[in-house]
């Protein structure tokens, strides 16, 4: 198996897949990447409180 | 007589059995035989419970014809995506990981049908673990488009897509995390509505992604799902994200009107945000007409890019999906189809403070969206950016602006949405429409759907294919 970033990425996690697959798996990681990316770019969040523990879907009727 | 059952819709063949116009044990013989006939094109469903669904239509007949009518989906033929849990029979997540998985008790939405007398036809085809795409190299082959069958349904929900629209169940159960039940009713003409989160129970359901995960009917017709949404909608308290709110009269909604409705329309999700089939935007304008015609009002409004619902959503999704399926990753990853496995790894590269912050970012697009809602009743927008696509191709790879779906939206915000279809292509496949609303006003979004559906005139087609065989094998 190649010692690329995608091989290490895997293997920090304690994950294995077949070589043949390793170009897609990279292609995946690169678009979470990216979307990870796009969050931060867009975030600036400084003092803003947030309450990440209730789900921010309504779980009672809107009045 | 045989020959129409499978074209009734739920409304239509329940008035039929509470008039003893017909028996359940006709109507399932019926799609069974369909289902014989048929479905060896198609692959929508991965077990057949002939025995078992015979055995319950005959308890149903015997029921109505001892006075005991329990409503309209008494008698009713439907099929289950296979992650929904059913007691004594496999379900399996179409994988080879979950092959002899048999659950002790029926998932709670699967009880709901069963104590208002639906049949169970069997369990339905479904992407592996309702993820893993369009996949040749699992236990059951993937379904088939009826429309064609060399093209794709879309999925997850792909087995129930397929068999409403070929006509071999009359309701099914879907599952929505990113689009799940409304890409492949759009991709295969049938309607089928994500609902609140938190409205329909998941207990029992196989999970993917917590927050995420909805469980939802698919029909024919969108006033079909309203009947199932009507006996579905429950508060359970084995569902820690269940809502403890009355259920909507569904089906009262339907066929009240749209005048002085207030419709939102999201215009930059289909001409800036994802590249859009001009028969796609054509269909939607028309139906536009239609609503104002009816003494709508349409304006359009603006909310965030598609783009940053789908980043939100991939995250959050992922990183839940990873958590689900983490030890059997590392310890069976090759009972994973190679979709499902690549999918369910790259949730693993996800860090936790992206995860917080795509957590963060979600509730401002919640409140985003109750604002932009304040103005308007409903946001209409389309489905599918286009058509259905060939069997096999990968419909989630791309970048952001060819995403085919614009569902994520309400994955990430929680609120209904229904898939309807609202026209067809030069090349005669079904293009769709979206109908989203305010937090538990399913009801709403039904009736809508409902109206555009009659005002369109789309639901008299039906797949030429699937009657081509069935003559064919005549």
């Amino acid at each position: 198996m190649p010692d690329t970033d995608i091989v290490q990425r895997l293997r920090q996690a304690g994950l294995r897949i077949a070589d043949e697959e390793l170009t897609r798996m990279e292609d995946l990681a690169r678009s979470h990447d990216a979307a990870a990316l796009r969050l931060r770019a867009s975030l600036k969040f400084g003092d803003e409180p947030s309450n990440v523990f209730r789900l921010p879907m309504p779980q009672e009727r809107r009045s | 007589m045989d020959q129409d059952l499978h074209h009734l819709t739920i409304a239509q063949a329940s008035r039929m059995i509470s008039e003893r116009k017909v028996s359940p044990v006709e109507l399932t013989q019926a799609f069974l035989g369909r289902i014989a006939m048929l479905d060896g094109q198609i692959n929508s469903f991965i077990l057949v419970l002939e025995e078992q669904a015979m055995a319950e239509a005959r308890v149903a007949e015997a029921e109505i014809a001892a006075g005991h009518w329990k409503g309209p989906l008494h008698g009713i033929p439907i099929g289950l995506k296979d992650i929904y849990n059913t007691a004594g029979i496999a379900t399996t997540g179409h994988s080879a990981l979950f092959r002899d998985h048999v659950p002790a008790e029926d998932a709670t939405t699967v009880r709901l049908l069963r104590e208002a007398g639906a049949i169970n036809l069997g369990k339905l085809a479904t992407w592996e673990f309702a993820i893993g795409g369009t996949s040749l190299d699992l236990p059951w082959p993937p379904a088939r488009n009826p429309w064609n069958t060399a093209l794709d349904t879309s999925g997850s929900s792909s087995g129930s897509g397929a068999a409403v629209a070929a006509g071999l169940c009359m309701g099914a159960m879907g599952s929505d995390t990113g689009g799940s039940i409304r890409g492949p009713a759009a991709w295969c003409g049938i309607a089928g509505i994500k609902p609140t989160y938190g409205l329909l129970s998941r207990r029992g359901i196989l999970p993917l992604s917590f927050s995420m995960d909805h469980a939802g009917p698919m029909c024919w017709t969108a006033e079909d799902c309203a009947i199932m949404m009507q006996v579905l909608a429950a508060h359970d308290h084995l569902d820690p994200g269940s809502a403890d709110v009355p259920a909507p009269d569904f089906r009262g909604a339907i066929g009240t009107g749209v005048q002085g409705l207030r419709v939102g329309v999201v215009r930059h999700f289909f001409e800036k945000d994802i590249e859009t089939d001009p028969e796609v935007v054509a269909a939607l304008e028309a139906s536009l007409d239609v609503l104002r015609g009816a003494g709508a009002t349409i304006s359009d409004v603006t909310l965030a890019p598609f783009g940053v619902y789908g980043a939100v959503g991939s995250l959050i999704s992922r990183s839940e999906a990873y958590a689900v399926h983490e030890h059997w990753l590392k310890t069976s990853p090759e009972k994973y189809g190679a979709y499902g496995r690549r999918r369910l790894m790259a949730g693993a590269f996800v860090e936790a403070a992206d995860y917080v912050n795509a957590m963060r970012h979600r509730a401002r697009l919640v409140a985003e969206l109750a604002e932009v809602m304040r103005d308007v009743d409903v946001l209409v927008f389309p489905t599918a950016r286009g058509t259905a696509e060939p069997l096999g191709e990968d419909s989630m790879a791309g970048p952001p602006t060819r995403q085919p779906f614009f569902n994520r939206a309400f994955n990430v915000t929680g609120g209904p949405a229904v898939s309807i279809c609202d026209g067809f292509s030069r090349a005669g496949l079904p293009l769709s429409l979206q109908i989203a609303g305010r937090p538990f006003e399913d009801h709403l979004v039904l009736k809508v759907g409902d109206f555009l559906e009659r005002e369109l005139g789309t639901r008299a087609t039906r797949p030429v294919l699937s009657d081509a065989i069935a003559a064919a094998a005549e």
